[in-house]
This record gives structure tokens, C-alpha cells and sequence, in this order.
């Protein structure tokens, strides 16, 4: 059977996980319009957006989580500890970076460099950099010093993650000195301000930017797994290592790579967490870690897109039940997953990997 | 150690012709263990270039283990390989793939949940587009059959597929040596003879060390065999010795029964 080549829209948009998702998220806005019509307009619109945050955010933590647990089967509490890390290395270099000069208190500090006064938005940019960097570094360092010894041994995974977690916290505490659990950011990162859909409604252009970052990093990591060669590695060496290497591949350092980009996702979140909250928190991480590991479960273990629906459907409904049933809004995201698993035990897109 | 391109004529009384420039792969006094198993014990073998060579013997006389631990997948504890006149002990199997040595398992190892030209995509190593759309016109042409299931998820396809999927794998580097390991097992005989047929093809580019338990396709394909039993050689020679010697191949390989 020969396919004959069809004008039309390109390859990549015609794959059939592409346009599941995209029917979804067509659902998902009509069952919202449904809502909409028991609340104001503004209000929905409001929502909408909160909702497409904490999606995007969701989003972030369950794509590095959706990488190293649903693609390479390793079971890493420590996720969430690297989240915090994020969002907390964050904070510190931006506040360092937008600390002018003249206004720093302590000029002999080997850190005075960086207070360079910078605008918020070179100052975001920077201190976006240094945290995602030290995620990847962290997730460098599990993957070397203990993960490598423990691909397939789940239980082992389970209690050196654990036990991670309570290193990398306490970790936490003394380098950033910190008496109260909590950490703010000195003046409000980039980019600050609104933008008007209508007089009535604004839209933080934080709020933007985060969905856009979500959006970027779905499309990338998509293509990554999906379209190139270093995802045919990936998801070989998942499938078979032994005969990935069998090729001429060093599996063991692309299962690395994995690691490490996954814990630079697992900071990206905790910064997009801090900027929407305006600060960070110690518990944060292991807070999100859980809803995160819902969502992965939701989209189906391994299923990189699922893991983006599961965040939609979550970050997306809440809100609204949340208004709507305040009596279930904490344990909503818990009967999502039973309601899911009832119907289909291996999630929205489980059985496909990647 | 000394490193030679080859064999220890001691233990291989019948040394086979060598066709052109020697010895591509030499294996000398090879010891593998698997857990507590002694498989290997002190194997030697020398597969002639732009030959196939037959490795042949019961199950469980290590012909499996052979290709594994050259491939580095069971490393030996003692003994040397060398191929094209340099050691390859003590490499990673992805470094010796990279030697240009190409593995096709006896389980196949095809990639279930990627389509058949993703398979074939991964296997093609650094290579160009424009060579990896060579490779992939030779493999087409020695199994034509595979233009109708390019675009198929490789798990759906049959044994026989699978099986031109695995070999053409090992095609897609230019790689100089192939290890096939049974690739006879569990197809019917109309696709043993195409895979057969291929196998004629592939001779002229490649030299192949192929593990064989059907005898009619060994004796068709092979230019040279090995016997071993237990880990170590009982016989070597060009085939149409062993062809001859029908007491040997009932005896080793329970040809003659049937």
C-alpha cells in the first residue's frame, strides 16, 4: 500500500496524539462555556486564566516527573525537593540581581557582583537561568550518585528518594539561612503589570508569559521524544537498553541527559510556582509533587502528552469546582484520578509510551 | 597477551581458507560465565572476512553466548578478541558496535513500540540523510517486502518481518561484521528460504558469523563452520567438510534422524 503525500497541514500536525489532545482541550472549553453560563462572564474569564496558570504550572512538574518516572520507570521523590530548590535559587538571585549597588548591605560579600541593580526583566532572566541550571545539576547528581546503581529497583528508588528528600530540604534551610519556612521576593519580577482583554477584564502579563512557557516547553520536549533522533535513543533504550547499545549507543548517557532535563522541568515549575505566588514556601515542593504525580498517573504512565491533558483537566476544573462545590475543592483532584482509573486503569493515553 | 589476528593452530586443526586479507574477528581461549555458569571454556574461533561462518552445535553448547560476549553483553574472564588485528576485550558493547559490528539477537530486538523506519532511523548511527537513504535502498532491495510496512509499528508485524527488520538494522551503519544469531527460529519455510535468499545477497557486502540450528540453511548459506560443544571446539573447516561427514552431523547436530 503506498500512502500517497496529500497537501494539507504538515506532518507533525497530523499525528493523531497532537490532535487527541487538541480535541480535548476543544471539550474541555466547551464543558467551560457550559459552566460559564451560571457565572459572569468576568468571573469565567478570571477563572479560565487562574486555571490555565496552575495548568501550566502543573504542567511543568508533571512533564520532568512524566520523563523520569513515566518514561524510565524510576520512582523520584526527590522531584519535588528539586522544585523547591528551583523556585528558592530563584528568588535568591533575583533579589541579588535587582539590588542595586549603593543599596547593598553587605559590600564585601564574595556575592557582590551579581548586585548589579539590573531591571526586574534582565534580573528575571538571569536568576531563570541559574535556577533551571541548578536543577539540571541537582538532577545531575542524583542520576550519578544514586539513581544509576537502581534503574529497575523500584523499592530502592522509593527509600534513597525519600531519604534525598530530607537532605535536600534540611540542605534547603542552611543555605539560604532560613528561620521562617518561607522566602519573598523583594519587588515583583517580570513582567509585572496587566493586559486588557476588555475594560473589564485584565490579565496579568505574568500570567501570560507562564502559560507561553508551558506551551514551549510541550512543544519541545514533544518534538524531542517524538521527532528526533535523540528520542528514538530515549525511547529505544526504554524499550531495550541492552540493544540500544547493541547499535553504538551510550544509553547511559542520554538516560542522564533525561534525568538532568527533568529535574531543570521539576525547577522551572517551583520558579513559575514562586512567580505566580509572589514567594516561596519550604513545603511547596512536596505539595505540588503530589498533584503532579496524579496528573501523570491521569495522562498515563509514560504518555508525555497525557501528562499535559492530566495537567488541563486539573488546573483547569478546579478553580471552577472550587466555586462551585467548595466542600470537595481540596480532594477534587483525588476523585479526578478515581473517576479516571475507573474507566480507563491505564490512564487518558496510558498502554503508548511517550 | 598476545595479540594475533590468528587462530591458535592447536586448537583448530582444521584452519579455514582465508578468502581475502585474513582474519576479520579472532577469538582466542574465550571463558564467559553466566552467575556461577562456566558457558564458554576456552573457546577459539576465527571468522574469515567476506565469509559467512557457521557457528553450529546443540543447545546450550554456548553458540549464543559467543556472540554476547562478543558483543560485550556476557564480557569473558579470560581469553582475548581481536578484531581487524585489535583487541576489543574490555570495551563497552556500544563501543565494539561502533567498530562496526552489527547484532541481530535471536529474539530479534526489534523496537515494539516504534514503527519499522524508526527502527531503522535509530539503527542508522551517524549517518547523513542522504546515507541513510543508501542504506535504506540496499535493504529494500534485499528485502523488497519491507516497502509495504515501513510506516507499521514494528510490534505488529509477523516473525518473518521482524526478521528483515533486525537484519536490515544491522545494514544501516555499513557496519563490516554482522552477528546473526538463529535467524531461522520459529518462521515457517517459505520465509526461511526468503530469509535464506537475503542472506545469498548480503554475502557480497558483509562478512556474517551466523548461529544456525537448521542445517539446511547453515550448509546452504555457510562457507565455514565451527563446531562446539560445552564451550569449546570439536571441529572446524570449510562447510562442504561438514556436508561430507555425515557421521559428525549426526552425532553433533542430529542431522540424518529426521
Amino acid at each position: 500500500m503506498k500512502v500517497a503525500t496529500r497537501p494539507g497541514p504538515p506532518a507533525f500536525l497530523r499525528d493523531p496524539r497532537l490532535l487527541t489532545i487538541l480535541s480535548v482541550v476543544a471539550g474541555l472549553i466547551l464543558v467551560l462555556i457550559y459552566i460559564n453560563t451560571a457565572i459572569k462572564f468576568p468571573t469565567f474569564v478570571r477563572f479560565f486564566i487562574n486555571g490555565l496558570v496552575e495548568s501550566a504550572v502543573l504542567f511543568l512538574v508533571a512533564s520532568g516527573l512524566s520523563l523520569i518516572f513515566g518514561l524510565m520507570d524510576v520512582v523520584n521523590f526527590a522531584h519535588g525537593a528539586v522544585f523547591t530548590w528551583g523556585g528558592f535559587v530563584f528568588i535568591w538571585s533575583f533579589n541579588l540581581f535587582s539590588t542595586s549597588p549603593a543599596a547593598a548591605k553587605d559590600k564585601t560579600s564574595p556575592l557582590a557582583w551579581m548586585q548589579m541593580g539590573l531591571d526586574p526583566l534582565p534580573a528575571t532572566l538571569l536568576a531563570l537561568l541559574i535556577g533551571l541550571a541548578v536543577g539540571a545539576l541537582l538532577g545531575a547528581l542524583i542520576e550519578i550518585l544514586a539513581i544509576r546503581r537502581l534503574y529497575g529497583r523500584p523499592v530502592f528508588q522509593i527509600l534513597l528518594t525519600l531519604g534525598l528528600v530530607l537532605v535536600l530540604d534540611e540542605s534547603l534551610r542552611i543555605a539560604f539561612s532560613l528561620n521562617a519556612p518561607s522566602y519573598d521576593l523583594l519587588s515583583s519580577p517580570w513582567p509585572s503589570g496587566n493586559f486588557r482583554i476588555t475594560p473589564d477584564i485584565a490579565v496579568n502579563w505574568k500570567s501570560i508569559a507562564i502559560v507561553i512557557v508551558g506551551l514551549v516547553v510541550f512543544l519541545s520536549v514533544f518534538w524531542l521524544l517524538n521527532r528526533s533522533k535523540v528520542g528514538l535513543v530515549i525511547r529505544g533504550g526504554v524499550e531495550d537498553t541492552q540493544m540500544v547499545q547493541a547499535l553504538g549507543y551510550n544509553v547511559k548517557r542520554y538516560f542522564f541527559g533525561v534525568f538532568a532535563l527533568g529535574s531543570a522541568l521539576a525547577a522551572l515549575g517551583g520558579i513559575a510556582f514562586t512567580i505566580t505566588s509572589n514567594g516561596a514556601s519550604e513545603g511547596m515542593g512536596q505539595l505540588n509533587l503530589l498533584t503532579a504525580f496524579v496528573v501523570v498517573v491521569i495522562g498515563g504512565l509514560g504518555s508525555f502528552s497525557g501528562a499535559a491533558v492530566g495537567a488541563l483537566l486539573v488546573g483547569l476544573i478546579t478553580p471552577f469546582v472550587g466555586y462551585h462545590f467548595q466542600a470537595i475543592a481540596d480532594s477534587f483532584v483525588m476523585i479526578l484520578l478515581v473517576l479516571v482509573l475507573l474507566v480507563r486503569p491505564q490512564g487518558l493515553f496510558g498502554g503508548k509510551k511517550y | 597477551m598476545r595479540l594475533s589476528n590468528q587462530p591458535t593452530s592447536e586448537a583448530t586443526p582444521n584452519e579455514p581458507v582465508k578468502p581475502s586479507g585474513g582474519n576479520l574477528l579472532v577469538l582466542e581461549g574465550l571463558q564467559t560465565y553466566i552467575g556461577q555458569f562456566h558457558i564458554l571454556q576456552g573457546l577459539d574461533l576465527a571468522v574469515p572476512e567476506g565469509a559467512v561462518t557457521v557457528l553450529l552445535g546443540r543447545n546450550g553448547a554456548g553458540k549464543t553466548t559467543t556472540l554476547k560476549t562478543i558483543m560485550g553483553l556476557t564480557p569473558p574472564r579470560q581469553g582475548t578478541i581481536t578484531y581487524r588485528g585489535e583487541s576489543i576485550n574490555g570495551l563497552t558493547t556500544y563501543q565494539i558496535a561502533r567498530q562496526g559490528i552489527g547484532y541481530v539477537p535471536e529474539d530479534r530486538g526489534i523496537f515494539r513500540e516504534m514503527t519499522v523506519e524508526e527502527n531503522l532511523l535509530l539503527a542508522a548511527r551517524g549517518e547523513s540523510r542522504a546515507g541513510y537513504r543508501t542504506h535504506l535502498a540496499n535493504c529494500l532491495d534485499l528485502f523488497p517486502d519491507m516497502q509495504r510496512f515501513l510506516k507499521q509499528k514494528a510490534g505488529t508485524l509477523s516473525g518473518g518481518q521482524q526478521q528483515m527488520v533486525a537484519i536490515s538494522r544491522g545494514l544501516m551503519t555499513g557496519n563490516k561484521l554482522l552477528l546473526i544469531d538463529e535467524p531461522s527460529k520459529g518462521l515457517a519455510p517459505i520465509v526461511i528460504k526468503a530469509v535464506m535468499d537475503a542472506l545469498e545477497k548480503l554475502k557480497r557486502q558483509v562478512t556474517i558469523l551466523l548461529v544456525e540450528q537448521n542445517f539446511t540453511m547453515a550448509s546452504t548459506v555457510g562457507d565455514y563452520f565451527y563446531l562446539i560443544d560445552d564451550g569449546h571446539n570439536i571441529t572446524n573447516g570449510p562447510m562442504d567438510q561438514l556436508v561430507a561427514d555425515t557421521e559428525l552431523t549426526r552425532k553433533y547436530l542430529g542431522v540424518g534422524f529426521a
